[in-house]
């Protein structure tokens, strides 16, 4: 019931905003981040509820609708779904509190971000295979519309790329989706069922199609190496908060996807396709790294770190996948990759609403035309230096348990592959402290005199988002434990 | 007794009848209480065809009238589109001076297509054929003095005249080869063996006879003309009921027909081919009716996949007559939407719609989106049964030729969907009276409360099965 | 639990120190900081006295925990005592404001302590990571400036990358034993043992600047030379020999590591030794002999006497700090690093002397404690071989060459007009009086009541020294030291030549090290362009099409072809250029043929829509034919 109301309450608001008419800006803001913080709250409760030592699944709800064909609305969280469901509302929190030019449209803007926020949370928590691919396919239609009417530069274009790829991808999830179905000898889309039938655990072509098609729509998502052409110029012409969603919430659909749909339902087949994920997913780690160092675009660098760490989380999930009897290195490899998810959505959401500060001041990424604004605007170097080091791996910062979890777990797995990812972290070092560099450091351009420190409402919003990374950072427990529970079950450890 | 078993029929007949007495003798501006009688004699018809339901199917008036399950839903289902299109049409057709008939006519038409859903009889075929059609031809070309109506009207009857000569020669070769025009002494004579050539002369004359109801390939050329064509309300009309009448007919006559005759492949066949040519004519249509007419032959493509394998033993026949519930209500509510924007036609009218008619762009979405199948609406539903049973009747590729056909179709709905939402209004919107909108909110509420009751309409389509 | 306000304490004072520096002005500031380093001097103290320890779980596997060891409890002493002198010269040497320089190197401090204290290697991990991380911070201190801030990265990067060492070694002990304790190392099977044993290796060799990461020394001299002292004495450069000489008992098992850790050991003293000698630049010079006389410890660790390491550890940390603070007050006499243009002469006269005995420490001439500490090294190596011995006493007498340079060159007659009057504070002098003291006061370490408590007190094991080897030494040093004299007076000659030049460069290891940073900068930057050139214009050129259409304007099949081609226009490099072909007829074929069948397909089927009846007709009735066919043969 309490996760319904999640994500129901977003729809509600964003069914006000798109029918009653005349809004005024700040009433219309007010009342979404009003909805957004309910939203949060109800997923606090919810978190208070949750016994981390309880069954897989619960605060569950399930209410049939066509049981002839096994559709039904079925809700529930484990560990995992929770944990993301509760970063991203949170994301969703500051983005939509972030002030932003809305172009003279605040409801529709306030609107589309509600009906995104409640599509992107029902993905983490539905149960039910139908529902999950229609709020996958649903969060598609709120972002391309917040791209292309309030993104800059050539919006819609922009929009119809990540349209077209996204979707392309969430159609070959289909097929997989119902050749799953299909597998069951009584067919429904009940995710609890399949993952406790397992229809498919004995392989095959049928098995590898299957899981293939799923991987496929679920690594556009992510997206991994060489599936991620979409994803930089979305970014780039994004509105700062769209793109701190993009980054910090629908990515990653693609890889709650690949922990609830393969892991959970086709292990076997995962864990005989594992290494090669792991591989695709060093190649997304080393690749993005070395590409966003090559960026002279201050969006564009941030948006391939999101390829690089998405890697990470991939490979943890590989490792999670894989053959291989040390379940205590699986299960770290696996929390690993979910704190990934959750420290990567704060992070990179606050380095993208960072990103939008500037856009919003200047009107220009170009890291070229930045340089010695450390005296102009402390606090905002502050906290960039705060996010790019979490972003970096710092310990003490929500990056590093990540990390290093994931490290730990895949070398005990495939070695050889994690002694090549923590290249990554060097890699993105270096291009971090060269973008804090050339932002912060140096001598002031002239045209920057003007350059204006954060205003409070910036500056509220990105604070709260260094405090939960320094929360994650410093006292991890409290979400460990809550993942660790899943992550347990799931690898069969207990 | 007999006769009552037609009850609903003669119910129409008597309505219309009543309305055309009424039309002529009714001064001007009582001319619109016509369709306060059509609406009465639609739903007695309609209470009348309810309380059939449930009997045990049979045969009557000595066998060439069916009275099972399949042609009482596709009867109700007609009734309804019928309904809908009587309420949409009174703000219509205010500035037309008489239009009191008008009324008749539909109810003729909608007799002539119950006609065909429930004929087990190639004679009784033929007459509800023609019935329908003949009354459609007036109907389609209703605004004397537009000159595309007319156009429409004209191609109408043109392709219609052949396609019914056609069915008629088809019909003459089986009485010839069978004796007899019944369906059931037809089978047994089949059972027995008959002269190849002939019969499939003849199946291929019936068989594309009625693809010019389902607005099917060869004879789908009206279609489109008669959506943009016609009056809103008829355009409504022909592109959902003739279908539903069309279907269960050649669904209920491709079934009397023996195994050895290759008609799956040639419904196969034609269902391909449709559902391909209309997708394609719309991808760039810029006018919106005629997106929709073309797109409704599209979706006569898909339904005919259901007919394909109605003789595998699959569930196909609920299948069918889901697929056409989802696919009337979708269809009935976006020319519903049409109307009651006065028609407008040109996609560039709707630019930006979303900012001024908020609700009316959700149902005109609705009903697109569920055309394309989107779930959770009705609409994906019915394809998705559509799917099931073709496949597990082993046509796998025929759902993977429909499955890319949707994604094609997705395109365009989608660009209609963008258009209202992205781009800038152009001048004030005008929209119809209070029947329009009635009927408008009425249709979508009844999508909406399909598409999460499905279990409920699944339920009753269940078992249904024709009479043997 | 109470362990962890040894740590603790400095970083959360961190924060107040830099409030408190942004609106007062130096005394306060500052004595907030002696304060905290005090306190945190007293805590370590206290720890000891009762045997404090820490542990914080944050799940069942990831465990921090502290303890104290004979070992680590020294460092743990010295690193605040060797910082208390520094931070008061800081406090009174560098630009205000002072807030952000102090409160770093406070937190520094502090993250030096958690490393010291660390008894697992997630523990240790954190601690590294941290003051990595500060280093970057102190050594960007003045980020207005060019060349600073990308030094800082340059020092960060090279540190960070031995740390990847670290992070493998935890992880192979976690493949391990399933967990991140010191102890479990020893318990690994071989071959995890080598690879963690390579990766602490390769850490410790970053970290403490031996060959070939010895150059991010020289980049991290763009920082403040208060920051250099820290860095260079007590904490960041001593992280690397500390972790070595805490883990090699527990390395034993492997074969290979202990000559590994004597050989780059040496050769870093010997070459570092030289570079120190040629070098011009005062900070640079020392920044080589600290890489050199770590050397000299590793050497120690390495023929199993971590204690003796430990030793030379602690007089090095005295004079070496003392000896960066001499050299920031002298630059700030003459505004220049360079030693050419010090000679400050009798200026400054006590200063000359204390950084007389300073230096002499550092060429290891006796009486001085350093020397003391040095012999024990000369003689442990010599139970190895007597090459060994020899190789170090050598290093020793280059370190007197340059040691006595340095202290010329600085103080030295010079024919140059005076300066105005000496710019020197008390605390300046303070502090280096404070250094040097100590460096005096370490002489008691030739006494041999003192080396039997020390040898008692640390547990070390008895080294049995030679005499005639102690000789041998002592004349290298005075050689070294005359040697040194000479250079001063015509070295010019020496420091001209190709050899010395490059050995300036740290035989070309800086320039390496930029080297390769560039080629990885610059494969970041083909890629990137493959990637926006190649990859993302096929994509956006496939959207830009499918826009085209929807706008039912004309073919966009040119549009992907222009797009692809610009982008293969600029691509530069080969790889890029190969991918552009290939990958732009792909991307034009696949979905441009695809896409353009559709397109082709729906121009026809408007077409067939003439409007002309005959032609319906003639549609209908080759349908019709079709069907008759299938039907027939269906049938036949």
């Amino acid at each position: 019931m309490i996760l319904t109301l999640a994500w129901c309450l977003p729809l509600l608001g964003t069914l006000l905003l798109a029918f009653m008419p005349r809004w005024s800006t700040s009433g219309a803001r007010i009342f979404s981040i009003a909805t957004a913080a309910l939203a949060l709250a109800m997923l606090v409760w919810a978190w208070i509820g949750f016994d981390p030592d309880g069954p897989l699944f619960q605060h569950v709800l399930d209410v049939p609708w066509v049981p002839s064909i096994g559709v039904g609305y079925r809700v529930g969280v484990d560990g995992i779904a929770l944990a993301v469901a509760t970063m991203s509302a949170l994301v969703f929190l500051a983005s939509i509190a972030y002030p932003v030019d809305t172009k003279g449209q605040p409801r529709q803007y306030y609107a589309w971000m509600l009906f995104l926020m409640a599509t992107s949370l029902a993905v983490f928590l539905v149960l039910d295979l139908l529902l999950f691919y229609v709020f996958f396919d649903l969060s598609l239609v709120g972002m391309y519309f917040l791209i292309g009417r309030w993104g800059h530069g050539k919006p819609q274009l922009s929009a119809l790329t990540f349209f077209l790829f996204t979707f392309a991808g969430s159609l070959a999830l289909l097929l997989a989706i119902i050749g799953l179905y299909l597998s069951l000898d009584s067919p429904s889309f009940d995710m609890r069922l399949i993952i406790e039938q397992q229809p498919l655990a004995g392989g095959g072509l049928y098995a590898g199609l299957v899981f293939l098609g799923l991987m496929l729509g679920l690594a556009i998502k992510t997206p991994l190496v060489p599936l991620h052409t979409w994803l930089p110029q979305a970014h780039v012409d994004a509105p700062g908060p769209a793109s701190a969603i993009l980054a910090g919430v629908l990515l990653k659909m693609g890889t709650y996807g690949m922990v609830r749909l393969p892991l959970a339902m086709l292990p076997d087949t995962f864990q005989r396709y594992a290494l090669v994920v792991g591989i695709i997913a060093l190649v997304a780690i080393l690749y993005g790294a070395l590409v966003a160092l090559g960026q002279r675009n201050l969006k564009r660098r941030i948006a391939y770190t999101s390829i690089n760490h998405m890697g990470y989380t991939v490979l943890g999930i590989a490792v999670a996948a894989s053959l291989s009897d040390n379940l205590a290195a699986k299960q770290l490899a696996l929390t690993g990759a979910t704190v990934e998810m959750v420290a990567h959505g704060l992070i990179t959401g606050s380095l993208f609403l960072i990103c939008g500060s500037f856009w919003q001041r200047t009107g220009e990424y170009d890291l070229d035309y930045y340089g010695g604004l450390a005296y102009q605007a402390p606090l905002l170097t502050g906290l960039t230096v705060l996010a790019a080091f979490a972003s970096l791996g710092m310990p003490g910062l929500a990056g590093f348990v990540a990390e290093f979890q994931i490290f730990a777990g895949t070398f005990a797995v495939y070695p050889w592959l994690a002694v090549l990812a923590v290249l990554g972290i060097l890699i993105t070092a270096g291009l971090f402290l060269d973008l804090l560099r050339r932002l912060f450091f140096g001598s002031l351009p002239v045209h920057l005199a003007q350059f204006t420190e954060l205003n409070r409402a910036e500056a509220t919003v990105l604070i709260a988002l260094g405090l939960g990374i320094v929360i994650i950072g410093v006292y991890p427990s409290f979400l460990l434990e809550v993942i660790d529970g899943a992550s347990a079950l799931l690898i069969g450890g207990r | 007794m007999p006769l009552g078993d037609l009850l609903p029929e003669i119910t129409l007949l008597l309505g219309a009848v009543s309305i055309v007495l009424f039309a002529s003798f009714a001064p001007q501006r009582y001319q619109a209480w016509a369709a306060g009688l059509a609406l009465v004699a639609l739903f007695v018809a309609a209470w009348f065809s309810v309380q059939q339901w449930g009997a045990p199917p049979r045969l009557t008036f000595s066998g060439v009238w069916a009275l099972d399950s399949v042609a009482i839903a596709a009867k109700l289902l007609i009734l309804f589109s019928g309904a809908v299109v009587v309420a949409l049409s009174p703000d219509w057709m205010r500035s037309d001076r008489r239009h009191g008939e008008y009324y008749a006519l539909c109810l003729f038409s909608l007799l002539g297509m119950i006609m065909m859903a429930s004929a087990n009889d190639a004679m009784e075929l033929v007459v509800g054929v023609l019935l329908s059609s003949v009354a459609s031809y007036p109907l389609a070309a209703y605004h004397r003095s537009f000159t595309p109506a007319l156009e429409a009207a004209m191609k109408y009857f043109l392709i219609g005249a052949l396609a019914n000569a056609l069915l008629v020669i088809g019909v003459v070769i089986l009485f010839g080869l069978v004796g007899d025009t019944d369906y059931v002494k037809a089978s047994e004579v089949f059972q027995v063996g008959t002269d190849s050539i002939a019969l499939s002369i003849a199946v291929a004359c019936i068989v594309l006879g009625l693809t010019y109801k389902l607005g099917a390939v060869p004879t789908q050329a009206w279609m489109p003309d008669v959506a943009q064509g016609a009056p809103a309300p008829i355009a409504a009309l022909l592109t959902v009921a003739p279908k539903i009448g069309a279907a269960v007919a050649l669904a209920r006559f491709v079934t009397i027909l023996p195994e050895n005759l290759a008609w799956p492949s040639i419904v196969a066949l034609i269902s391909v081919a449709t559902m391909t040519l209309g997708n394609l004519a719309a991808l760039r249509q810029t006018d919106l009716r005629r997106l929709l007419g073309w797109s409704s032959v599209s979706q006569s493509g898909y339904m005919l996949m259901a007919i394909v394998v109605v003789g595998s033993g699959v569930a196909a026949l609920p299948a069918l007559l889901a697929f056409l519930v989802a696919y009337a209500l979708a269809n009935l509510l976006a020319f519903a939407v049409v109307t009651h924007l006065r028609g407008r036609t040109d996609l560039e009218h709707y630019h930006g719609l979303a900012r001024q008619q908020p609700l009316i762009t959700a149902a005109l979405i609705l009903a697109l989106l569920s055309l394309v199948g989107i779930p959770p609406l009705v609409g994906f539903f019915g394809k998705f049964l559509l799917f099931e049973v073709t496949i597990e009747a082993g046509y796998a590729w025929l759902a993977v030729v429909a499955a890319i056909n949707t994604l094609v179709s997705l395109y365009y709905y989608l660009r209609v969907i963008a258009i209202t939402m992205f781009k800038t209004p152009q001048g004030k919107v005008h929209v119809l009276g209070g029947w329009s909108w009635v009927a408008l909110l009425v249709s979508l509420a009844l999508l909406v409360m399909v598409s999460l009751g499905f279990q409920w309409l699944l339920g009753m389509l269940h078992h249904i099965a024709f009479v043997r | 639990m109470m362990l962890w306000m040894v740590p603790l304490l400095p970083v959360l004072a961190a924060p107040l120190i830099y409030l408190s520096g942004r609106r007062g002005g130096r005394a306060w500031v500052t004595l907030l900081a002696l304060l905290v380093v005090a306190a945190v001097l007293v805590l370590v103290a206290l720890a000891i006295a009762n045997d404090w320890r820490g542990s914080y779980a944050i799940n069942s596997v990831l465990v921090l925990q502290l303890g104290l060891t004979p070992l680590s409890r020294i460092v743990a002493l010295a690193v605040p005592a060797i910082a208390l002198p520094i931070l008061l010269f800081a406090g009174f040497h560098e630009r205000p404001p002072l807030g952000r320089l102090l409160a770093i190197m406070v937190a520094f401090i502090g993250a030096m302590e958690v490393l010291v204290l660390a008894k697992n290697l997630l523990t240790l991990l954190v601690g590294w990571e941290l003051i990595g991380a500060c280093s970057w911070a102190l050594i960007s201190h003045h980020w207005q400036e060019k060349s600073a801030p990308g030094n800082a990265i340059q020092a960060f990067i090279v540190t960070r990358f031995g740390d990847l060492g670290l992070y493998i070694a935890a992880a192979a002990v976690f493949a391990g034993s399933g967990s991140f304790g010191y102890q479990q190392l020893s318990g690994l099977d071989s071959g995890l043992m080598q690879v963690a044993a390579a990766g602490i290796l390769l850490a410790a060799m970053a970290k403490s600047a031996q060959v070939p990461f010895s150059a991010w020394l020289f980049a991290a001299m763009s920082g403040p030379v208060s920051v250099s002292a820290l860095l260079h004495a007590a904490t960041l450069v001593a992280a690397g020999f500390y972790l070595l000489a805490r883990l090699q008992p527990l390395l034993t098992g492997v074969n290979w590591l202990m000559p590994a850790i004597i050989v780059i050991g040496l050769i870093t003293a010997l070459a570092g030794g030289l570079v120190g000698i040629v070098q011009g630049h005062a900070k640079k010079l020392l920044a080589a002999s600290t890489s050199a006389q770590y050397g000299l410890m590793w050497v120690a660790v390495g023929v199993g006497y971590p204690g003796v390491a430990l030793l030379h550890f602690l007089a090095h940390g005295f004079f070496k700090a003392g000896l960066f603070l001499v050299t920031g007050i002298a630059e700030r006499q003459t505004g220049s690093y360079q030693l050419a243009d010090m000679r400050l002469g009798d200026r400054l006269p006590g200063i000359a002397l204390l950084s007389a005995i300073l230096a002499l420490a550092l060429a290891g001439l006796a009486p001085l404690g350093a020397a003391w500490t040095k012999e024990q090294i000369v003689s442990v190596a010599y139970e190895k071989s007597l090459w060994l011995a020899l190789g170090v006493a050598l290093a020793g007498g280059l370190s007197a060459v340059y040691a006595t340079r340095y202290q010329l060159a600085m103080f030295g007659r010079s024919s140059r007009r005076e300066l105005g009057s000496p710019t020197i504070n008390w605390a300046e002098r303070l502090a280096v009086g404070g250094l040097s003291a100590v460096t005096l006061t370490l002489s008691v370490l030739w006494w041999p009541e003192a080396q039997s408590w020390l040898q008692w007190s640390l547990g070390l094991p008895h080294i049995e020294s030679h005499f005639w080897l102690l000789v041998l030494s002592l004349v290298l040093v005075v050689l070294g030291i005359a040697l040194g004299a000479v250079l001063i007076r015509r070295g010019q000659s020496v420091m001209q030549q190709n050899w010395a030049q490059s050995a300036a460069r740290w035989w070309e290891l800086v320039p390496l090290t930029r080297d390769i940073g560039d080629a990885v900068v610059r494969l970041g930057d083909s890629l990137a362009r493959f990637d926006a050139q190649v990859l993302e214009a096929t994509t956006s050129a496939l959207a830009e099409w499918v826009k085209r259409t929807s706008k039912g304007l004309a073919r966009s099949d040119d549009e992907i072809v222009d797009a692809s081609l610009h982008g293969s226009a600029y691509s530069a490099t080969w790889m890029a250029r190969f991918s552009a072909t290939a990958g732009e007829s792909l991307s034009h074929r696949l979905p441009g043929s695809l896409a353009g069948l559709t397109e082709r397909g729906g121009r026809w089927a408007r077409r067939a829509q003439t409007g002309q009846t005959h032609h319906y007709y003639a549609g209908i009735a080759i349908g019709f034919a079709i069907l008759l066919v299938i039907l027939l043969f269906g049938a036949l």
